[in-house]
C-alpha cells in the first residue's frame, strides 16, 4: 500500500511544489493528470525515493523510506521502480540495460542475460537486444526502460508519461501490458496526458499548482 | 653526463614525478567528489566553494606550506620525505586536488540527474549507482586526470621548495628551466620549453577531444 500524508515539497524554502498532498492506494492503476507544472513527475519522484519530502512523508507497505537504513532501505526501495518520462539508458547494449537490474540483484552469467531477454520478448523488442542504447529512437528508449523497469520485479511501478514517444499500435501494447500487470496485483502510478490511462485505471487524481484538485 | 643523457632523465622524472601525483589525486579526488555530488548534508555548497577557491592557490604559498610540514623539525619531519621525488608528488597531488574535484564535481554532475537516479530508481545500493556513475563519465574522468597532469607537471613553487631541485634527483623540467635562465644556459632551458610545450600541448588536444565527446 502507498500511503502519502500531508506531503510538502520544495526545492527551495519559498516556493513549494508540492502542498499538502495526501491519498491511499493499493493494487490497480492510479492515473495522475494535471497541467505541465501541477507536480506530477516531483510527486511520483518522491514515492519511488529519489526526491527526499520537505515536510510529510511517503509509507511503503507502512514503512517510511527515509526512515530506514542500509539493507531495510534497499530493500524498500527494490519494491520500487520509477520509470522517467525521458529515460536514461546506460551505455552498452539493449540487452545489458535489461540485465543491469537483475546484476545489481546478484543475477549473472546466461542466466541473467535469459532473464533480460525475457523481459524483451514481453516488450516485442527482443531484435533489439544486441544494439548499442546510443543508437535507439526515443520510443525504442521508451521501451526498453519499460522492460528494464520490469525486469527489477517491482511491487509498485511509478510511470511518468510512458507511451509519449510511441505509436498507436506499441502504445496499446503497453496498455494492455499494464493492465495485466495491475490484474496480477502489481500497483501502478501512472502519470500522462492520454485519455487511455485515465479509462483503465481503479483512480484518478488530478494535480493543479501542487494540490490534489479531485481524487 | 652529456646533455641529450640530462634531458632525458629531467623528462623522465617530470613525467613519473607528476604521474605519481594524478594517480594520487586521482584516488582521493573521486570518492570527494562522489560524496559531494551524491550526498546531501547542509554546508556542500560551503565546502564545494572552498575546492573552488583553491583552484587558484599560489604554488610558492602550497610549496612553503608544505617545506614546514616536511622539513626536519616539521610535524612530517620524521619521514624524512623534504628533498625527495615523492615530496613533490605529494605537494603536486596535493596542489592538483582543488582542480580535480572541481572538474569531476562539474562534468559528473550533469550526468547525475539522469544516470544516478536511474540506477538508485532501479534499486542499486549507492556503491552500485556510484559504479554507473563512473563508468558513464570515464570520458571526464580522464579528461580531469589530464588536466591535473598538466597542472602538475607546469608548475613550480612546490618542486622548487619541497624538491629543492637536486641535480640527478629531484630536477625537474620547470625547476630545470628556471635554474637554466638564470644562469644564462639558454641551450638547455628552450630545448625543455619545447618538450614541455609539445608535452603539455598534446595533452590540451587530447582534453579537447574528450570534452568534445562528452
Amino acid at each position: 500500500m502507498i500511503k502519502v500524508e500531508d506531503l510538502w515539497f520544495g526545492y527551495n524554502e519559498e516556493v513549494y511544489v508540492l502542498k499538502g498532498i495526501d491519498f491511499t492506494f493499493n493494487g490497480g492503476i492510479l492515473t495522475i493528470i494535471g497541467p505541465n507544472g501541477a507536480g506530477k513527475t516531483t510527486l511520483l519522484k518522491i514515492i519511488g525515493g529519489i526526491l527526499k519530502p520537505t515536510r510529510g512523508r511517503v509509507l511503503i507497505d507502512g514503512m517510511d523510506l527515509w526512515k530506514l537504513d542500509g539493507k531495510a532501505r534497499i530493500q524498500l526501495r527494490r519494491k520500487i521502480v520509477y520509470v522517467h518520462e525521458k529515460p536514461v539508458l546506460f551505455k552498452g547494449t539493449v540487452i545489458e540495460n535489461v540485465a543491469y537490474p537483475l546484476k545489481i540483484r546478484g543475477l549473472k552469467g546466461r542466466k541473467c542475460m535469459e532473464k533480460a531477454l525475457k523481459f524483451l520478448k514481453l516488450m516485442e523488442i527482443d531484435y533489439l537486444a544486441e544494439e548499442k542504447a546510443s543508437d535507439l529512437s526515443a520510443g525504442q528508449i521508451q521501451l526498453v526502460a519499460l522492460a528494464r523497469a520490469l525486469a527489477a520485479e517491482p511491487k509498485y511501478l511509478l510511470l511518468d508519461e510512458p507511451t509519449s514517444n510511441l505509436d498507436t499500435r506499441r502504445e496499446r501494447m503497453v496498455l494492455n501490458l499494464i493492465k495485466h500487470l495491475a490484474k496480477k496485483g502489481k500497483t501502478i502510478i501512472v502519470s500522462s496526458h492520454r485519455r487511455k490511462f485515465i479509462e483503465i485505471s481503479e483512480k484518478t487524481l488530478l494535480l493543479n499548482e501542487g494540490r490534489i484538485q479531485a481524487l | 653526463m652529456n646533455f641529450l643523457d640530462e634531458v632525458i632523465q629531467i623528462v623522465f622524472r617530470s613525467l613519473m614525478v607528476s604521474g605519481l601525483a594524478t594517480i594520487l589525486a586521482t584516488l582521493w579526488s573521486i570518492p570527494i567528489s562522489l560524496f559531494l555530488l551524491t550526498t546531501d548534508f547542509k554546508y556542500r555548497g560551503i565546502v564545494q566553494d572552498i575546492f573552488n577557491s583553491l583552484v587558484s592557490i599560489p604554488t610558492v604559498v602550497l610549496g612553503l606550506f608544505l617545506y614546514i610540514l616536511l622539513s626536519r623539525f616539521g610535524p612530517l619531519g620524521f619521514l624524512g620525505l623534504l628533498y625527495t621525488p615523492i615530496a613533490i608528488s605529494i605537494g603536486q597531488a596535493i596542489l592538483i586536488t582543488p582542480l580535480m574535484v572541481s572538474v569531476i564535481t562539474t562534468s559528473l554532475r550533469r550526468l547525475k540527474g539522469g544516470v544516478w537516479e536511474t540506477a538508485i530508481s532501479l534499486g542499486a545500493t549507492r556503491l552500485q549507482a556510484s559504479i554507473v556513475l563512473l563508468d558513464e563519465g570515464l570520458a571526464q574522468l580522464v579528461r580531469s586526470m589530464l588536466i591535473g597532469f598538466n597542472r602538475a607537471i607546469g608548475e613550480l613553487g612546490v618542486a622548487l621548495m619541497v624538491g629543492g631541485n637536486i641535480r640527478g634527483f629531484t630536477r625537474v623540467m620547470t625547476t630545470a628551466i628556471a635554474l637554466e635562465v638564470t644562469r644564462g644556459n639558454f641551450e638547455l632551458a628552450l630545448n625543455l620549453g619545447a618538450i614541455f610545450l609539445i608535452i603539455t600541448g598534446t595533452l590540451t588536444v587530447v582534453v579537447r577531444i574528450l570534452g568534445v565527446r562528452e
